[in-house]
């Protein structure tokens, strides 16, 4: 009984910041006269809910891609370029074949091949994994411009049969699969559980005889099943143009805030709670910024940052607060 | 020790990988070789008529294009291409950024590094320091796909009198010369013709910002205007949603969803900004493709599958310009390059208006798919490398500035072969 | 008395394996410029200065944050945004020396505010800097949105001369630029503490914190070193045209962190961090560039290429023989 009264109270503290970013979004967009439309409230209406249960799967699929390498201690710069080129890929071979199915398959398939290729990269080379991940992100980007005549791929997303990944119910598939590659591999593979130890101690991992080489390659299989995933939904929703630049990694950190905000919200449940409820959370956050004008532009940028900053500020006190509420508890008790 | 070779040795691949690599593209040897005889020789010829000059010399032109890929360069690639013989003319290629003037004057430094001889430019950022650039390195530049609006309104006489500059071909109508509006216009009422039964009496709109496009703005209050005078007579009027500064005003960036909860009324939507990558792909994702139309301009591929009848038909106007009205700065390139003059050559270098396919119906689209801009293929260009030779001042004597600035407006889509 | 322990070749070699590779690229790419600029050659070394001066300058000064360890993803944003202040302040002072002298003043001023806020918050709120960075950089990118479209214009140029007329005497003032601010750098990073503690933070900063060293203090210093070169830096890239825009300085980050990688600097900094790193890694990826354009390699191939290269490259200089996979 105790028990599930944990999770009942867990639950609710999880999902705590979307109804509140609900709440101030509605109490902004109220009192705002831009955002009404013949007397109605736009923040209300039905596109709400499409539009953030749309984005919060693109956003889940890329953030757990992220989030798999993080928590693994590495941080995968290439996550993005994979994505791209993948999506490039499949997108091309799904319109040849006027398939999603096939797209959705050669997605994975790509997806599995370009992280393993990192992997070997990274193994082979004894490269710190930024600098090894820059070097996958330049090539994978240079890619894009060499598969399908550097076109990359425009009107998959466009045609109704072939972007059914895209768009609510279909939407939720890939999403659903991401989760399930990620709670598989997280907590019912070994390789998730050694990954565990490696991320908290690395030499220690290794001096008991973990195989450090077989768990990063495990580690990127799964995280190329997330980024195939991820990248039949991008190409599904967008059309995706050639990148060069680094500028995949622009693409990769657009939804990397979800991934910081979610291990945080997540200490009250889990990680993958955590993201699935932060990415709503800003979801509502952007939907309402659009309804205000500010969606875009320069506005946007300032409010993401102070945003970004102020969260990671306060997650970063946790552990002081975390201490501080420890210490009013004893103090309590021994009154 | 066997190591350290190793890794000595995957420096020395590395170089040599860059070696190899310049198989890959063309020679650039022969390009400077090339070139360097031409600026050599290119003072002393200067009477357009001398025999030898009826080819043209071998030289070299490199083009800045604004994007990466697309229809407009790759078309535009294969159009020059397809010159480059007949004219002697070899052609490279870089690409511009859109928003940054230093990594814009170092893309035309490597260019000049490369030895071109005469640049195509498709952007105006940075332009004075370009031109300072061209005139120190004797490279003449001309416009391509762009008004170059801010150089004629704020250094007009750096640029346009340039004696290095030698003119653009604007990417449709000069700010002065607008005529979107009333084209947009026309557009709607051929489909409102169409469609008697269910025609369009509620519109809103879509523009870039002012500062890049001033044109655009003027089209709107031109669409706006027409309509007006429209609805004094008509029996359906037409509801045009007037442009909200903050919703309407695409800062390059697609429209947001929350646009159409902000004119839920509105049955198409007259985009003056690019509305294939702007506009369109957020109609697809808030599912209202089926149930607006757009009018817009510009191609990038695949709107022929929703256009007009086709597919979900919300395609029902779009406008490009011909990649053949890069024969304009081309030709008055030659002619600097050479040496040669029209008898008629004004003293400024000037923008011009070139006439756009606009492309409003069924029969419009297949015969756009017959042309050069479509198909990428030179066979269907308007002009053969004979025709474009025949411009030039030294090509043909009888050729003239008047008969080369006339072909822009010619470029209409009735003019596709 | 010990013997001097004699040093064969092969030793030799083995322990300057990296600056060697570092070099031969930086040979290699400069053999290549020789051969393929042809005719143009003196034109073609003024492009490749004038190119590289704002980013040398801006990576000696990325020495000092990048032997700590720590990077700074915003100096793109930062370089734009002070450029556009520049020409916004000298032209509200009619285009004057004294507006142009009042304009550098106040972007130095912001460059060392925001160095101080990537060294010193990051330290208050227990946050790794490249967060406070990130912040930076969302920040800068929207003002640089705000200020240019407070403008109503896609581009603004100054109206102060702030170049030689002449292209040789300007040359030689990017030169002298960029000598000048590497001998600081070099007296600062070899001769000083700042150059000592940086990199002793870099290789193990509760050591260095350990043998009595205010960590805090020297990060601050560090990044507002940084911040002083990211001033001067803009500067010397507003020369060049004399206008800014929405996308000034865009790419500048990732690109400064790709030359100092070019020229060998370990991105975990430490003791093996070098000032040399910046000016060869920079130069090496210049004229890379402009090999590949005067080469003549397909638009399309040039990323590939660029791709190969720097992997190639960094298999030779980033190799780590621990035990365990770096990270």
């Amino acid at each position: 009984m105790k028990n599930s009264g944990n999770i009942i109270k867990k639950i609710i503290l999880s999902a705590v910041f979307p109804i509140l970013m609900f709440v101030v979004m509605l109490i902004i967009t109220a009192g705002n006269e831009k955002c009404y439309i013949n007397g109605k409230l736009i923040f209300l209406s039905a596109d709400l809910v499409r539009q953030v249960i749309i984005n919060s799967c693109m956003t889940i699929c890329v953030a757990l891609a992220i989030w798999l390498q993080l928590k693994n201690g590495r941080f995968d710069f290439s996550g993005g370029a994979s994505m791209i080129l993948t999506a490039i890929i499949a997108g091309n071979v799904g319109l040849m074949t006027d398939s999603p199915v096939v797209a959705l398959l050669v997605a994975v398939i790509t997806g599995i091949v370009l992280s393993c290729v990192t992997a070997f990269v990274y193994i082979i080379g004894r490269l710190p994994i930024i600098i090894c991940t820059i070097g996958m992100t330049l090539l994978y980007e240079s890619l894009t411009y060499l598969v399908s005549g550097g076109q990359g791929i425009r009107i998959f997303y466009s045609q109704a049969h072939t972007s059914v990944f895209g768009r609510i119910p279909g939407v939720l598939i890939p999403t659903v699969l991401a989760v399930a590659a990620f709670v598989l591999f997280t907590y019912f593979t070994a390789a998730g559980r050694k990954g565990k130890v490696l991320s908290n101690n690395q030499r220690a991992g290794v001096n008991i005889g973990i195989d450090e080489k077989k768990n990063v390659f495990v580690t990127y299989i799964f995280t190329g099943i997330i980024i195939g995933l991820a990248a039949i939904v991008y190409v599904s929703q967008h059309e995706v143009a050639p990148q060069s630049g680094l500028a995949t990694s622009g693409i990769m950190f657009s939804y990397i805030v979800p991934v910081f905000m979610g291990t945080f919200i997540g200490l009250a449940s889990c990680d993958v709670v955590g993201i699935a409820i932060a990415a709503v959370g800003m979801e509502i956050m952007n939907y309402g910024l659009n309804c205000l004008n500010l969606g875009a532009g320069g506005w946007q940028q300032i409010i993401m940052g102070i945003f970004v900053l102020g969260f990671y500020a306060f997650s970063a006190q946790t552990d002081r607060i975390q201490a501080f509420m420890a210490k009013r508890k004893k103090a309590a008790k021994s009154a | 020790m066997k190591k350290v070779w190793k890794k000595i040795t995957a420096v020395l691949l590395a170089g040599a990988m860059t070696v190899l690599a310049s198989g890959c593209g063309n020679s650039g040897g022969n390009a400077s070789d090339s070139s360097s005889a031409s600026s050599d020789s290119g003072a002393q010829t200067s009477d357009s008529g001398s025999a030898p000059a009826a080819e043209g010399k071998a030289c070299t032109i490199g083009v800045a294009f604004y994007t990466d890929t697309g229809f407009a360069v790759d078309s535009t690639k294969a159009y020059l291409e397809s010159l480059s013989d007949t004219l002697n003319v070899k052609f490279t290629y870089t690409v511009l950024t859109q928003t940054d003037e230093a990594a814009n004057l170092t893309k035309i430094q490597e260019l000049i590094s490369s030895n071109v001889d005469g640049i195509i430019c498709t952007m105006d950022l940075g332009m004075t320091s370009i031109i300072q650039e061209c005139e120190a390195a004797g490279v003449y530049l001309g416009g391509y796909l762009c008004d170059y609006d801010t150089s004629f309104n704020t250094a007009y006489d750096q640029v346009f009198k340039s004696e290095y500059f030698v003119g653009t071909a604007t990417d449709g109508q000069n700010p002065d010369d607008v005529t979107i509006g009333n084209t947009m216009f026309e557009s709607l009422m051929e489909y409102n013709e169409r469609n008697g039964d269910a025609p369009i009496t509620h519109v809103s709109m879509a523009i870039f910002p002012t500062w890049a496009f001033p044109a655009q703005q003027i089209g709107a209050d031109q669409f706006v205007a027409a309509v007006e005078a429209y609805n004094e007579t008509a029996e359906t009027p037409i509801t045009v949603d007037p442009l909200n500064e903050e919703s309407d005003v695409l800062a390059f960036a697609p429209i947001d969803t929350t646009y159409f909860a902000k004119h839920a009324d509105s049955q198409a939507i007259i985009s003056f900004a690019a509305g294939s990558a702007f506009v369109y792909p957020t109609m697809v994702q808030a599912g209202v493709d089926s149930s607006m139309k757009l009018f817009t301009t510009g191609y990038d591929g695949g709107e022929d599958a929703n256009f007009g009848t086709t597919g979900k038909g919300t395609y029902q106007q779009t406008m490009v310009t011909a990649v053949e009205s890069v024969t304009y700065p081309l030709v008055l390139l030659l002619n600097k390059i050479n040496g040669a003059e029209f008898s008629d050559q004004p003293a400024e270098a000037e923008r011009i208006s070139t006439a756009q396919y606009v492309i409003n119906s069924d029969e419009d689209m297949a015969q756009f798919q017959k042309s050069c801009f479509y198909t990428k293929d030179a066979a269907n260009a308007m002009y053969t490398p004979q025709d474009v030779l025949n411009m030039t001042a030294y090509g043909n004597p009888d050729a003239t500035y008047a008969d080369l600035k006339g072909i822009l407006s010619t470029m209409t889509i009735d003019s596709i072969k | 008395m010990r013997e001097k322990e004699k040093v064969t070749p092969a030793d030799f070699l083995k322990q300057h394996v990296y600056d060697i590779a570092a070099y031969a690229g930086l040979i290699v790419t400069f053999i290549l410029f020789l051969i393929f600029s042809g005719s143009r050659l003196s034109y073609n070394m003024a492009t490749v200065l004038q190119s590289a001066s704002a980013y040398s300058i801006i990576a000696l000064g990325a020495v000092f944050v990048y032997s700590m360890g720590y990077m700074d993803v915003s100096v793109g944003q930062q370089v734009g945004v002070y450029a556009i202040l520049m020409i916004m302040i000298t032209n509200a002072m009619g285009g004057t020396a004294a507006g142009v002298a009042a304009g550098f003043l106040v972007i130095l001023a912001l460059a060392l505010l925001c160095g101080a806020f990537n060294g010193a918050v990051a330290v208050w709120l227990k946050l790794p800097s490249i967060v406070t960075s990130l912040f930076l950089m969302f920040f800068f990118t929207g003002a640089q949105l705000l200020l240019m479209e407070s403008t109503g214009t896609n581009s603004i140029s100054i109206q102060a001369v702030i170049k030689p007329a002449d292209r040789n005497m300007y040359n030689v003032m990017l030169v002298l630029a960029i000598v000048i601010v590497a001998v600081i750098v070099t007296y600062f990073f070899k001769f000083t503490k700042l150059g000592k503690y940086t990199r002793g933070i870099g290789a193990n900063e509760v050591t260095t914190a350990q043998c009595g060293v205010n960590t805090t203090k020297w990060k601050v210093i560090a990044y507002m070193a940084f911040g002083v070169c990211v001033a001067v830096g803009s500067f010397i890239m507003l020369t060049r045209t004399g206008s800014a825009g929405k996308g000034t300085g865009s790419g500048y980050a990732m690109d400064i962190m790709i030359c100092l990688i070019l020229g060998g600097m370990p991105l975990s900094g430490g003791m093996k961090s070098k000032v040399s790193s910046a000016l060869v890694g920079t130069f090496t990826y210049v004229l890379l560039t402009n090999d590949l354009t005067t080469m003549g390699v397909d638009l399309n191939m040039i990323n590939f290429v660029k791709a190969v290269i720097f992997i190639a490259i960094i298999m030779v200089t980033c190799r780590k023989k621990d035990g365990v996979l770096p990270r």
